[in-house]
């Protein structure tokens, strides 16, 4: 369980999360929503302790997020913004030492880096290629591979279909689907509307520091008579009075 | 069919050096060789002369033979296990003895008997007396001693007839007795030494013979988890180059302190200067008060793994394992060769490397610095601990001064132990800047 009291995070002075309040339990795939730079990373990096908030409190599975011990972090798969892949090491040399340090037994290490390198990728070679080699997409790919390699119950994923062809973006989704459980829990950030609809639960979207909506998939698009799509942009509402005034486009 | 296979290995490996980094290593290593080599022949011979009454020229030669046979034979553990290469499977059209050899031949034309060879040359060709005995002493040691790695490993990573168990009984007794009734292992050659080697030849041959099937299991390489942080640094191209940089820079001026020393006696000023650069604290200065900085990546993988500021510690040394051993490598044998004072050379070193190693946590916690350029304006380390790290090793360096000066030692080591338990308690509220900075856009 992911609980958020009172967040508020600002930059510069500027407020960029205003006092949210969030609730997401096991089971629930959610799905954040919102323009660029409405604050979905500032969100997830509040959650795994990476930033500091200003004020409130963060709570994983009832323990404050800043106490969180060796054995409880490990429970949390993380495809952060910053991928954060040692680009120094090749595919299968970074698996292992993600591996390493969770303490994975060896033979369940290699049986499940060999079935996640199967299923992602093309070329048995990637495995023993440098990661600073790797397109964006592959990069995204093994730090998936990363965040699922320790069987995590929650996992936290920043635009995971960024930068992926159709092909890997739906085997990530299948992926997804295979992998969750009851006693599981995703918190999804992504503008990649199509994928998010066929796997979010619920979905929450922020605007100008506060969630705007906050409630299941199915309310949002008022029983699936809306697609994901019209109903964010009838909740957001852009302003395309500017694009009247541009004669010369 | 041997000749072209070693031609092949020997193309290999000069392909290998065509990477800069790798022809670095390889000069440095083949350099440190032959430089042991003669430091030990100058040594042996002092001795030699009544030099000293503590040890005997026959002693430290036993003492090295000793140190060469359990590396070789330690290599099997150490820094973990590595299986035995079975470069040709049973099932190629290869005969028993063709296959023995191959084998054999494969392992020893490896780099690390290549150095070995060459501390040996180096060391007889300086000795004064027993050039032939050393060498081929040496030659018979580690020989044998690879060979008796490969007869326990026949045993660890394949499936033998039952004849080869009792095989591998029989020659470990025999070398358990050879133990006991051979502790001296100078003039190791004739009859002995060969006797020994034919022994374990004919055995390892016997053996070999008697594989019925292939490993047992495969072995996830612990070596290449270390091999990881070795590829942490070497593939990190913005440590890398510092690194390379400051070990180079450190050689040249210690070489043209010891020159001046030795020419113009040694001021204390200039010993001081010595005494800096001698320490291990250029890699500190260059890179590692700000590990995170250079490799932020794996802070951020700790961070949201573990948590654990213990773990960021471990992670920490392991990167430094190797920069710190090739420092060690350089910097002691100069540290010998330019004053005659062991207990000296010691204490300093391994006191100051001590004390920057622990405070490194430190500054790399409570100053991180983004890294966007190799070299930056702006100083790749925290100048604040880069200023503290240099003072404190200054100070470190009035122990050639005084004896009294020894006491600093304990308390160098309570102020580094010190600065550990300062880095666990700031853990929690430093972690946020470290991650802002590190990752900054």
């Amino acid at each position: 369980m992911i609980q958020l009291k009172k967040i508020s995070k600002s930059y510069n002075k500027q407020l960029v999360i205003n006092e949210i309040d969030l609730l997401v339990e096991k089971g629930q795939i959610y799905s954040l929503l919102g323009k660029n730079g409405a604050g979905k990373t500032t969100i997830i990096n509040l959650i795994l302790d990476l930033i500091k908030p200003d004020s409130g409190e963060i709570l994983i599975d009832g323990y404050n997020n800043n106490t969180l011990d060796k054995t409880q972090k490990s429970k949390i798969g993380v495809v952060g913004e910053n991928l954060a892949l040692l680009e120094e090491l090749n595919g299968m040399e970074f698996l292992l030492f993600i591996g390493k340090i969770y303490n994975i037994p060896k033979s369940d290490l290699i049986n499940r880096i060999d079935d996640l390198f199967n299923y992602f990728f093309d070329n048995e070679k990637d495995k023993k290629k440098s990661i600073s080699k790797y397109s964006t997409g592959m990069k995204k790919k093994i730090a998936f591979c990363a965040a699922v390699l320790n069987t995590p119950d929650i996992l936290i994923l920043d635009e995971p279909f960024a930068g992926l062809d159709p092909l890997a973006a739906n085997l990530m989704l299948s992926f997804l689907k295979k992998y969750q459980k009851d006693n599981r829990l995703f918190f999804i950030s992504s503008h990649e509307l199509g994928y998010v609809e066929k796997i979010a639960t619920h979905i929450g979207v922020l605007d100008e520091g506060r969630l705007a909506f906050n409630s299941t998939l199915h309310d949002f698009t008022e029983n699936g008579e809306k697609g994901l799509n019209s109903a964010l942009l009838s909740l957001l509402k852009p302003d395309e009075t500017e694009l009247g005034k541009m004669d010369w486009v | 069919m041997i000749a072209y296979f070693l031609y092949l290995k020997f193309k290999i490996g000069l392909l290998s050096l065509k990477k800069p980094w790798s022809l670095f290593i390889t000069v440095i290593l083949l350099l440190i060789s032959w430089w042991y080599g003669m430091i030990l022949a100058k040594f042996v011979d002092k001795l030699n002369s009544g030099a000293s009454e503590l040890f005997s020229a026959g002693e430290v030669t036993n003492y090295v033979l000793w140190a060469l046979g359990i590396i070789t034979l330690g290599r099997m553990i150490i820094p973990s296990y590595k299986p035995q290469q079975n470069i040709f499977p049973c099932y190629y059209p290869l005969s028993r003895i063709q296959h023995y050899i191959f084998s054999l031949t494969n392992d020893f034309f490896t780099p690390y008997f290549f150095y070995i060879l060459l501390f040996l040359v180096s060391g007889s060709y300086y000795l004064e007396t027993g050039k032939m005995a050393f060498f081929f002493s040496g030659l018979f040691v580690i020989i044998s001693a690879h060979i008796l790695r490969r007869l326990i490993q026949y045993n660890i990573d394949f499936k033998l007839k039952k004849n080869g168990y009792i095989l591998f009984s029989v020659i470990l007794a025999a070398m358990g007795g050879m133990l006991f009734f051979l502790p001296v292992l100078i003039n190791y050659t004739w009859p002995k030494g060969v006797l020994v080697l034919v022994t374990l030849l004919v055995f390892g041959y016997l053996i070999d013979g008697a594989i019925i099937e292939n490993r047992k299991s495969e072995y996830l390489n612990q070596s290449k988890h270390y091999n990881s942080y070795i590829k942490l640094i070497f593939n990190n191209a913005k440590a890398r180059l510092p690194l390379i940089v400051g070990v180079i820079f450190k050689v040249v001026v210690l070489l043209i302190l010891r020159i001046k020393i030795t020419r113009d006696g040694s001021a204390d000023g200039l010993m001081l200067i010595f005494w800096m650069f001698a320490s291990p604290l250029i890699t500190f200065t260059y890179v590692f008060n700000n590990i995170w900085g250079f490799w932020p990546d794996l802070w951020l993988n700790i961070e949201t793994h573990t948590g654990r500021f213990l773990d960021f510690i471990k992670q920490g040394l392991r990167l430094l394992i190797f920069p710190l051993i090739i420092d060690m490598l350089v910097s002691i044998p100069i540290l010998f060769i330019t004053l005659d004072d062991p207990k000296l050379i010691l204490s300093f070193y391994f006191t100051s490397m001590f004390y920057l190693v622990s405070f490194s946590f430190l500054w790399s916690l409570i100053g991180p610095k983004q890294i966007v350029k190799t070299f930056q304006f702006k100083g790749s380390t925290s100048i604040v601990g880069s200023m503290i790290s240099i003072v404190g090793i200054f100070l470190l360096g009035t122990l050639k001064i005084n004896i009294w000066f020894y006491l600093l030692i304990p308390l160098y080591v309570v102020i580094s132990v010190l600065a550990i338990y300062l880095s666990f308690i700031l853990y929690n509220e430093k972690k946020y800047k470290v991650t802002e900075t590190i990752t900054k856009k």
